[in-house]
């Protein structure tokens, strides 16, 4: 069916005058303010809206928001991918620090892209928590262009995020409207339903936990023989290669926004630590021409960082293959003494080159 | 650019409320101008594709109308096909063929390495291709005189509303109304052409993204499913393309109207057809015509005993796949439809042509059956490789429930919800002519926008996802 489907061709006299206008405006309107006034009597019981980039962000932000209401500013801010988000401990970088320093990782899955993080640093985190010190850990798919729709582009296409005259204009109807401010859980048949029945899903983050991308354990690779641990490699090689590294190349636009937020966090008067991530050889391998393409982005980013004048630390090798749970991340006991090597390079006479 | 994003909406109502004041050579340019910004927005290297093509194109037109004699228009008209299948064949094919020879020398054990093209495919370009040849052939058969304003002919191959995705016009019924004196639309054809664009934005973003998210995760990873997640999954697939299609076409032929432009439709309630035959007459009509038209008729029709109309049917199918994309799953896909619609004939069954009747309660059956069938198909089309689509239907057998059958539950009730709505919207189409909607109580049709407009309020503000067929 279409709504305007005519049948005795397109100029069929349908009989518009002004009591039909006046019809069609009377059904508009009582449709749009009953949708409108069942959206706010259910809007308290409802999940709260997915108008940031993941979940774990909407998390972040409200405790961002909650750490800023008590005053509480940071002495360490820690972010970048999944990668820091894992690796880097806030409770052992603290304690290393002493002095009861004040440490947040706002790290994000899938969110480590520079042009990305350069707008969740400077826009959202850095505001709110007001650090002396960021630590920003990266890695080469952080600076790849193919992976933009995944990162900035879905950053630019929520609500909270969304840059522009139509981010404005949507924020502004959301302000006004429930129907507008919780669309992403009123089409969420599933749990609408469960609110319809009378169940409070208030306190529950809209979407799914994005999926685990982890795809064996070090207890269970130790424990395969030889073939079978061939396999999963080989299988962790293809997902890295196709996934995160497809088409990899180290972007123009993304070392120029990792150096202009580098500059501004200086500008700003924070002190910056950039950290290369460890990662196993299989990642390296993975890119599409070997460690070719890592090696011309670690240079790239290498320069970047020391023409801001920011220290860099390369932790590429630190790790044996052993310490990781999959090419990227680091098992629970590395990530901790990974999170040791962080601190002792940011303490003040610390290690960094 | 695409109609489910607010630039086109603003493009829309810019160029409507100008072209409104113009009269017919000032409407003209503004379409003309439109559409080239319209198109460029993709890519402005393609305006240049567009261009080429249509002054050649226009020239040809005209010698085939002066040409003397038939062997001469018959040189022009071949050079004609030559240059437009020659440039779809390469934007569209090469890379299709490269692969596939490469394929066929590695199972043969030689070695030969295949060149690589990096070449875009040019939104489109299936469809403005098709409108080229159908302008030419028809001007060939003297069905057309040739155009003879450059202005008039560009946008009869340039108009935005079918640029991207169609429906595919023909000369004959498009550009008799570009040549109209001062394009007025009345108020009716204003109302109904804006109910048409919130009725195809509504079957785009509400029904055809929704759904289409299931599918995505269906197709995906279709290991460890079930029989009844994987037909969820196809089902979701099935609707996805109907709603996302079907919508397309809302949308063109209401901004269409709303420029006092009328164009063909499209579909006329495929999923309530009873046969293959009936299926392939209400679904993509404007391109199955042309098949008729241009391909079934030249190849003999049914005029050369029954296993010609067989072969012609199945050809036909089977290039109609090809037209969708350069892979073989679309060959899988057209040459099935083909060979079912071959057996349909053979089996002695006739479809009256014309707009099916309304079905009733015994014609289920048939409906289902023929859903289930073209459902099946749909995988293929569906799939990135035909091992994928095989591999779809072997999982089929894990059982009705499979071992890691996903959230197959939450599936089956937004599907099901989604298909019990698309097939009330077909009822009701089906029965316009009684029911008449235009003329119920405005009290009515305002609550029905309205809802429309609630719904597109819900379930947008996502980035806008392209349409389907735009990759045609």
């Amino acid at each position: 069916m279409a709504l305007g489907e005519v049948v005795g061709g397109s100029r069929e006299r349908t009989g518009l005058g002004r009591r039909t206008w006046l019809g069609l405006v009377v059904g508009l309107l009582a449709v749009l303010l009953a949708a409108e006034t069942t959206a706010r009597v259910l809007e308290p019981r409802l999940p709260e809206p997915g108008d940031w980039f993941s979940p774990e962000a909407a998390r972040l932000v409200r405790e961002m928001d909650d750490a800023a209401a008590t005053g509480l500013h940071s002495d360490v801010l820690i972010t970048g991918s999944s990668q820091a988000g894992r690796d880097v401990v806030p409770a052992v970088v603290s304690e290393e620090l002493g002095r009861d320093a004040v440490v947040h990782n706002v790290s994000l899955a899938k969110g480590g892209q520079a042009l990305m993080m350069q707008r969740w640093l400077l826009d959202v985190a850095v505001p709110r928590l007001r650090p002396d010190t960021v630590v920003w850990g990266v890695s080469s798919l952080d600076f790849n262009p193919a992976r933009r729709s995944e990162s900035i582009g879905r950053y630019e296409s929520v609500r909270a995020t969304r840059s522009g005259a139509f981010g404005a204009a949507d924020r502004a109807l959301a302000r006004t409207s429930a129907l507008a401010r919780n669309r992403a859980a009123l089409r969420d048949l599933g749990p609408m339903l469960q609110v319809v029945a009378g169940r409070d899903l208030s306190d529950a983050l809209p979407d799914r936990a994005p999926p685990q991308a982890i795809t064996f354990t070090p207890g269970r690779t130790r424990s395969l023989t030889g073939a079978r641990r061939e396999r999963m490699l080989a299988r962790e090689a293809a997902q890295t290669a196709q996934g995160p590294l497809r088409d990899f190349r180290v972007g123009r636009d993304e070392i120029s926004a990792f150096r202009r937020t580098l500059r501004s966090l200086r500008d700003a008067g924070i002190r910056v630590h950039v950290a290369i991530m460890p990662v196993q050889r299989g990642y390296v391998d993975a890119h599409p021409n070997g460690a070719d393409d890592y090696v011309a982005w670690r240079r790239a980013v290498l320069r970047a960082a020391r023409a801001e004048g920011v220290p860099i630390s390369d932790h590429t090798d630190a790790f044996a293959s052993d310490a990781f749970i999959d090419f990227e991340h680091l098992g629970p006991s590395s990530a901790r003494e990974f999170s040791r090597m962080i601190a002792a390079e940011i303490r003040p006479g610390g290690t960094a080159p | 650019m695409t109609f489910n994003s607010l630039q086109f909406i603003l493009l829309l109502v810019l160029v409507v409320l100008t072209y409104w004041r113009l009269r017919l050579r000032g409407q003209n340019r503004l379409l003309l101008v439109a559409s080239y910004v319209f198109y460029g927005w993709w890519d402005w290297r393609f305006l240049l594709l567009l261009l080429i093509t249509t002054v050649i194109d226009f020239m040809i037109g005209i010698r085939i109308e002066e040409a003397e004699g038939e062997r001469a228009k018959r040189s022009w008209l071949i050079s004609q096909l030559v240059f437009n299948l020659g440039i779809l064949g390469f934007f569209k094919y090469a890379n299709f063929f490269i692969d596939s020879a490469q394929q066929v020398a590695t199972t043969l054990g030689l070695e030969w390495s295949a060149p690589v093209l990096r070449v875009i495919l040019p939104v489109g370009i299936s469809f403005f291709v098709f409108h080229e040849i159908s302008y030419a052939v028809d001007i060939f058969r003297g069905r057309l005189r040739a155009e003879r304003s450059l202005a008039t002919y560009a946008l009869f191959i340039a108009y935005f509303p079918l640029l991207a995705a169609g429906p595919i016009e023909r000369a004959w019924h498009l550009l008799p109304q570009l040549r109209t004196e001062r394009r007025r639309p009345n108020r009716e054809q204003v109302y109904s052409g804006i109910l048409l664009i919130i009725t195809g934005i509504f079957k785009k973003v509400v029904i055809a993204d929704t759904v289409a998210v299931v599918a995505n995760e269906v197709f995906a990873r279709p290991d460890g499913r079930g029989f009844i997640p994987l037909a969820v999954g196809a089902v979701a697939f099935a609707i996805q393309i109907y709603g996302d299609f079907s919508g397309y076409t809302d949308v063109a032929r209401g901004t269409s109207r709303l420029l006092g432009i009328e164009v063909f439709r499209n579909f006329e309630q495929p999923y309530l057809s009873t046969s293959i035959t009936q299926f392939w007459r209400t679904w993509h009509i404007s391109l199955s015509s042309w098949l008729h038209d241009y391909l079934y008729i030249p190849l003999g029709g049914n005029q050369r005993g029954r296993f010609a109309t067989y072969r012609n049917l199945f050809l036909v199918m089977l290039i109609g796949g090809l037209w969708h994309g350069a892979a073989w799953t679309f060959v899988v896909w057209g040459g099935l439809h083909g060979a079912a619609l071959a057996v349909h004939r053979a089996l002695g069954a006739y479809e009256p042509r014309g707009r099916p009747a309304v079905p009733g309660l015994r014609d289920v059956p048939k409906i289902l059956g023929t859903f289930a069938f073209v459902t099946a198909l749909w995988v293929f089309f569906r799939a990135t490789t035909i091992g994928d689509a095989f591999e779809f239907f072997r999982n089929m057998a894990n059982g009705p429930i499979g071992s890691a059958p996903g959230a197959w539950k939450a599936d089956l009730l937004t599907v099901g919800l989604f298909a019990v709505l698309v097939v009330a919207m077909d009822l009701v189409d089906r029965r316009r002519a009684v029911l008449r909607p235009l003329h119920w109580s405005p009290v009515v049709q305002g609550a029905l926008v309205g809802a429309a407009l609630v719904g597109i309020m819900v379930w947008s503000g996502t980035a806008p996802v392209p349409f389907i067929y735009f990759q045609f």
